[in-house]
């Protein structure tokens, strides 16, 4: 069952992938074409925004599944 | 020889010349990379590395580049320009770490070298088919010109088919306006 910070980010990168794209639990860079390199950037500050958070350079690094962002927006203390 | 001088450097990240003393973070990168299976692989000797860039240094028309950040050159993967050749070449050996956001603007700064400061006509790289999230990359920059190159590599003894994607020198302007808006998107995210 997924909690609703995992919807949230689903939803979100749903929302910058496009409708085209079925973005799960288990959706990651390495599984999903879409997210290439200039995707990422684009979902970088579309996560900032939504979440109203601003990731470190260490962060920004990790942001590559699904599970890696919503484990580091817990450590932001987004429930 | 393939000694060349180059440095160029964008907002967050620069290309300088690869060296020996590289060859440690190289065999380190291309072990540890995510894409393994859609590069070459190479020995995980740090000598036959350094070897492998002395042979190298004695290559003609191929420009072997370090990527680092512009903030404390640090180690940030490889890119390259090679086969320069009657106003064409391929680019390649584009290897960055995990995570790494250079890819917009390495790649910038490789069509920036060809475009610009060698005035090349047709630039072109050639992408695993499989490796779709790079396809995907060299597709919205704009690089509309591609085949099917089939048998293109070798890979772990396979023969593997590869994309071509081709640049023109006219088409220049508006990949780098992409790839510019992208860079500076990534400085910004970098130096705040």
């Amino acid at each position: 069952m997924k909690t609703d910070l995992e919807r949230r980010v689903i939803s979100t990168l749903a929302l910058a992938l496009g409708p085209d794209l079925m973005v799960s639990i288990e959706s990651a860079r390495s599984n999903t074409p879409a997210w290439d390199s200039l995707k990422k950037v684009e979902i970088i500050f579309i996560l900032e925004e939504e979440f109203d958070v601003q990731f470190t350079e260490s962060e920004l690094i990790e942001l590559e599944s699904v599970h890696s962002i919503v484990a580091i927006l817990k450590d932001h203390g987004i429930t | 020889m393939a000694l060349h001088n180059y440095i160029l450097e964008g907002l967050a990240f620069r290309l300088r010349p690869v060296q020996l003393e590289d060859a440690e973070n190289i065999v380190e990168l291309r072990a540890t990379s995510e894409r393994t299976q859609f590069i070459h692989p190479i020995p995980s000797s740090v000598d036959r590395q350094v070897d492998w860039i002395n042979y190298y240094y004695t290559k003609e028309s191929d420009y072997y580049f370090i990527v680092e950040k512009m903030k404390d050159f640090s180690f940030e993967g490889t890119v390259a320009l090679y086969d320069v050749n009657e106003g064409h070449a391929e680019w390649g050996r584009w290897v960055l770490r995990k995570g790494s956001l250079a890819a917009p603007e390495s790649a910038m700064l490789i069509y920036r070298l060809a475009f610009e400061l060698m005035n090349l006509d047709r630039v072109y790289c050639r992408t695993l088919v499989a490796n779709k999230s790079v396809l995907s990359f060299h597709d919205r920059i704009g690089m509309s010109q591609k085949q099917l190159i089939s048998n293109a590599f070798n890979i772990g003894g396979c023969d593997v088919d590869a994309i071509e994607h081709r640049m023109e020198n006219a088409d220049w302007r508006e990949a780098q306006n992409k790839l510019e808006n992208e860079s500076r998107l990534v400085y910004r995210l970098l130096t705040r």
